[in-house]
């Protein structure tokens, strides 16, 4: 309760930031009201990929391992829902995607512990690809088919499921940001031999964040579905959806909460506005962005207003502004 | 920490306001440039409910039928990624070129209108990611109001996107993509008409003609996506109720590596008689390829789709061509022989992408390698009826609804009462939203000196079969 | 015995081509600390090239590493020098370049894997190479892959010496091994970084030719072939060449001997094999 009071009413910075997540909140959940029948449809999308690259930067953001197993999340999640989609309501079956997802990286998370750097992120890369195929081959090989129909939904009640998995995600965020467990991660982040020293629970705490930040992925993953109609395996663990967090979190700015989420507004309108406008050359230019997003703005948006901020304010004496 | 609290409330600020920005720019109706300011009542209104959902019929005489100075045709086609062959291939060149040609005509008539009215063709990429697709498929169904839908590319996008057309009320033909599950799909969802053959007809006729020609043993590889599955699964059993033995059997896969050689080192092992691969194009050539290298001459070899492709042989052979194809047989079939209409068309498509500079052949038949654009024998009959029936529907029934667009009621009732006259068949009827055997040209083929012979067991065949295969040509 | 023969023979012959794609990436990996996502992409730039050659030049083949490799070496080397090296200046350590590496090489991948279709469409491509087969024991072997043998052989040799015999090899093996001290015993280490990413385009380019003369190919499997040079160097632990090679042999043979069970498999076994032996032995198996 008192992590809760400091996170959200400690200083009038913190208030501000309350108000402004629960007034988006409710801008968000009165947007579908105007606008035309499609708008849910795209902004639970946005929202989507929001938790995905939220979720990357609660783990990957923090203590820098690099995991690219948001696919297998994802994927984990819209198998849930082709399996249980047309007997269970959709908010239990996304339930079940949630806890599915967050016992795969529990288990991911035991048997990577000595793995460091890049390692990691080659048995992510690995694990995500792995689910692909081997689903693949064992649905031909033992049942002769490839791919489930998706019980749909319609678009509002996709909307509304995944706008409640992201605020909720959101109210846990930013308290544990704040709590003994954030400072752990960041400590880890910053040395994980010396973070053991202090005492912190380095294994338990990678875990436990890893797998905290995969539930929401299975979850959202599972909402999805249903607008899709129809998952295989290379639908439900398609390649960018490892790829896409990671980039939308490093050009929003892995540093804060906003910054993801900010990327992933950007990125996906960007991504669904070339696809729609330059058929065909919508990959040269979206490689484009990707390496000028990491050129001119390796710390994100956010780092780049922080910059011109700290500049204004220190003058043009000042110092390169470190790291928060 | 402080600083980027202060700009935080701004930030979010402004991204709501670009998310509004973006996708109110895809409701506005798309900033396409050659949209001759698309009729005033679709643009501003934004309608939450769909128009033709509610099925309301309106008769002729609107306002709105003075105002319709284009028809607007959209789709969700992939341009980029796994699935831009068929886009460029397969129902691509068949929309594009039906659209340009009736434009240059002045436009598709409508019935209601009583004059020809332009069509205003725009297409949206998925990059092959069926997320995209169906996000994009809603978007035109919604925002976009078109009069004519054009369908996506795979059997896996028609599965996602029939329903989606559905809901909204739309009228859609199937062009690349068909499955036995379809037409159980097809009675849930009525709108949509499916005109590709597909194993219901073709499995049977193959069975039939192994039968005829006595194979006792088959080795299949096939690809690990719908089509393999379902064409397997239906080919399995039906040879094994005349007893026919599988020698063996192994899937492939549709994305990532994998070695030619190794299958072609399985099939030959097994020594069956015939030799199935039941894969796509890009599967499909390099198994070819390692069975000409090895020497593999099974008494029958059956290349799934793209052996029906007419640059299958440049691709195999180089300059030898078609003629290196000698004995290989392929699904569906209909080739210049099959009917005059067949002919008509054939030579048709082949000389207007000669003259766009796109065909893989030159107009003195020598390779182009620019040209991207090749006939195939099996699909491109059933892709080009889905224009004609679209534009023979509209032709007889096309009429505006309040909101200016076709009634896509009526195109549905038109298309499930009437007979249509396309090249497929000239009296083209829908059963039960899809076709019968009898619709098709064919439905398996044999190459021979370079022409893709129909080979069912009826009075379609175009040329006795060849069997024993004959080797492969040597370079 | 035909079986196993094959196997035998077909297994290096896959093994030898791997091999090459992995060198390739190792040697950007192991001294410029680049995990080149679009490294597949070069192949199949280079594969492109020969087909061009064969088909519109009616050159042998063999001209194809004439063309593709100064192609590709000049394309790599100003990678380097413009986008990795900026990427290096503004990447506050290590751990974080190597993550803007990845996310910078998955843009360029994204763009040459587009340039290539656009260009050269999205239909398999092929050539026919020695379409014949020779007998070895009672198996029939494609002559072409056992020209392609040869050709992967000598280079991993050549290749090899060159890094144990010449003064460049030996910079970049102790650029490998420690940039740091490399650097202040006159290694000019900006320089050697940019030669071995461009050694690493170098010999994508190769395996490419050799791949355009085994195999069709299309304007999008590049990623195929990346993510089989990504096991394989995990396989035989980063940064080391030999481990590539052996590495590359081993997958070789499973795919090989896997293919002849059911190809669906395949990718199956590698993913696995590398997630078990990331879990048992997270170095490779050369790996220091």
């Amino acid at each position: 309760m008192e992590l809760l009071k400091r996170s959200f009413f400690g200083g009038k910075a913190a208030k501000i930031q309350f108000f402004a997540i629960i007034i988006a909140i409710v801008v968000l959940f009165f947007v579908p009201n105007f606008g035309s029948a499609y708008l849910p449809l795209f902004l639970a999308w946005v929202i989507t990929y929001a938790v995905m690259s939220l979720a990357w930067t609660l783990f990957s953001g923090k203590t820098g391992y690099v995991s690219l197993a948001s696919a297998a999340f994802y994927g984990t999640g819209m198998y849930v829902q082709a399996a249980l989609g047309s007997n269970l309501p959709i908010v239990v079956s996304m339930i079940i995607a949630a806890a599915a997802s967050f016992g795969v990286a529990f288990g991911i998370g035991l048997v990577t512990l000595r793995l460091r750097g890049v390692y990691f992120t080659i048995f992510t890369f690995g694990l995500s690809l792995f689910l692909n195929k081997f689903i693949h081959w064992y649905e031909v090989k033992f049942f002769h088919t490839k791919g489930h129909m998706v019980l749909a939904y319609d678009n509002l009640t996709v909307y509304y499921c995944v706008l409640v998995v992201f605020a909720i995600f959101l109210l846990v965020v930013i308290p544990m940001n704040k709590s003994r467990f954030g400072l752990a991660l960041d400590c880890i982040g910053q040395n994980e031999d010396s973070a053991q020293h202090v005492g912190v629970n380095t294994t338990m705490t990678k875990v436990l964040a890893f797998a905290v930040s995969a539930a929401p992925v299975g979850a959202v993953g599972a909402a999805m579905a249903t607008t899709i109609g129809y998952v295989d395996p290379d639908i439900a663990f398609k390649l960018l959806a490892s790829f896409m967090p990671v980039l939308m979190a490093i050009f929003g700015g892995t540093h804060s909460v906003y910054g993801p989420i900010v990327g992933a507004i950007v990125f996906y309108s960007l991504q669904d506005y070339l696809l729609r406008e330059l058929p065909g050359a919508y990959m040269i230019i979206f490689g484009c962005v990707m390496v000028a997003v990491i050129l001119l703005m390796p710390k994100g948006i956010f780092g780049v207003i922080d910059t011109i901020i700290a500049r204004r304010k220190r003058g043009f004496d000042g110092e390169v502004i470190g790291d928060v | 920490m402080n600083l980027k609290k202060k700009s935080l409330a701004l930030i979010l600020a402004l991204a709501t306001v670009l998310v509004f920005a973006l996708s109110g720019c895809g409701g506005g109706g798309g900033s396409s440039t050659d949209t001759p300011a698309a009729p005033a009542d679709n643009g501003s209104a934004t309608a939450e409910a769909p128009p033709a959902a509610s099925g309301e019929l309106v008769e002729t005489g609107s306002q709105s039928d003075a105002t319709k100075d284009a028809l607007i045709v959209r789709g969700v086609r992939s341009s980029t990624g796994t699935n831009a062959i068929f886009e460029q291939t397969a129902f691509g060149p068949q929309y594009k070129m039906w659209i340009d040609e009736l434009n240059a005509d002045g436009g598709l008539y409508v019935k209601s209108l009583d004059r020809k009215v332009p069509l205003d063709l725009k297409v949206y990429d998925d990059g092959s990611d069926l997320a995209k697709t169906t996000q994009l498929f809603e978007q035109i169904c919604v925002d976009e109001k078109p009069d004519i839908l054009l369908p996506p590319v795979s059997t896996e996008a028609l599965f996602a996107c029939t329903p989606i057309a559905q809901k909204y009320g739309y009228y859609m033909i199937a062009g690349e993509g068909g499955a036995k599950e379809l037409e159980q799909y097809l009675d849930q969802n009525p709108n949509i008409f499916s005109v590709l053959g597909y194993s219901e007809t073709q499995v049977p006729a193959f069975v039939k003609f192994a039968e005829e020609v006595g194979i006792t043993s088959v080795y299949c590889a096939y690809i690990d996506a719908l089509h393999g599955t379902e064409y397997w699964g239906a080919t399995k059993p039906a040879l094994e109720e005349i007893g026919i033995e599988i020698k063996g059997e192994q899937s492939v896969p549709l994305t990532g590596g994998f070695d030619g050689d190794a299958i072609i080192n399985a099939a030959k092992q097994s020594g069956a008689d015939a030799f199935l691969v039941y894969t796509y194009p890009d599967q499909g050539i390099p198994i070819a390829l390692s069975a000409i290298k090895l020497g593999y001459n099974p008494d029958l070899y059956l290349m799934g789709p793209g052996g029906s492709y007419d640059f299958i042989g440049g691709a195999l052979f180089g300059a030898l061509g078609n003629a290196g194809m000698e004995g290989v047989f392929g699904w569906g079939g209909w080739n210049e022989k099959s009917s005059d209409r067949a002919k008509e068309y054939s030579e048709h498509f082949r000389n207007y992408w000669i003259e766009k500079g796109d065909f893989w052949l030159n107009a003195d038949g020598s390779p182009n390698p620019d040209g991207t654009v090749f006939q195939d024998w099996w699909g491109h009959a059933s892709y080009y009826s889905v224009c004609e029936i679209y534009q023979q529907a509209i032709e007889n029934a096309g009429s505006l609804t309040d909101d200016g667009q076709l009634d896509q009621e009526l195109l549905v009732q038109y298309t499930k009462e009437n007979e249509f006259d396309t090249v497929l068949n000239e009296h083209l009827r829908f059963t039960n939203n899809i076709l019968t055997d009898e619709m098709y040209l064919g439905n398996i083929g044999q190459w021979q000196n370079g022409i893709f012979e129909v080979m069912d067991v009826d009075d379609r065949r175009t040329a006795d079969p060849i069997y024993p295969k004959p080797a492969w040509p040597s370079n | 015995m035909t079986l196993f023969i094959s196997i035998l023979i077909n297994g290096c012959v896959l093994g030898s081509v791997y091999a090459l794609v992995a060198m390739g990436l190792n040697t950007q990996y192991g001294v410029a600390r680049i995990l080149n996502i679009a490294h597949g992409e070069f192949i199949i730039l280079a594969a492109f090239i020969t087909l061009d050659l064969v088909t519109k030049n009616h050159t042998a083949p063999f001209v194809g590493f004439a063309v593709a490799i100064p192609v590709v070496f000049v394309i790599s080397f100003a990678l380097h020098r413009t986008l990795y090296k900026r990427v290096k200046d503004i990447s506050a350590n290590d751990g974080a370049f190597e993550g803007n590496a990845i996310l910078a090489a998955f843009g360029i991948y994204f763009i040459v894997q587009n340039l290539m279709q656009t260009h050269w469409g999205s239909a398999t491509a092929a050539y026919q190479f020695m379409p014949y087969s020779v007998k070895i024991g009672p198996a029939d072997i494609s002559a072409g892959n056992l020209v392609v043998l040869l050709i992967a052989v000598l280079i991993c040799i050549a290749y090899n010496l060159f890094l144990s015999q010449t003064r460049l090899g030996k910079a970049i093996r102790a650029a490998a091994q420690d940039p740091a001290a490399a650097a202040m015993l006159g290694v000019r280490i900006n320089t050697i970084m940019a030669l071995c990413f461009a050694i690493g385009g170098v010999l994508a380019a190769c395996a490419g030719v050799l791949i355009s003369m085994k195999e069709p190919f299309t304007s999008i499997s590049g990623l195929g072939y990346t993510t089989i040079a990504i096991i394989i160097v995990v396989l035989g632990g980063l940064g080391s060449v030999k481990g590539a090679i052996l590495g590359g042999f081993i997958l070789g043979y499973v795919g090989f001997a896997v293919s002849v069970y059911d190809s669906g498999f395949m990718l199956s076994v590698f993913y696995l094999i590398v997630l078990v032996l990331l879990i048992v032995r997270p170095k490779g198996l050369m790996g220091r």
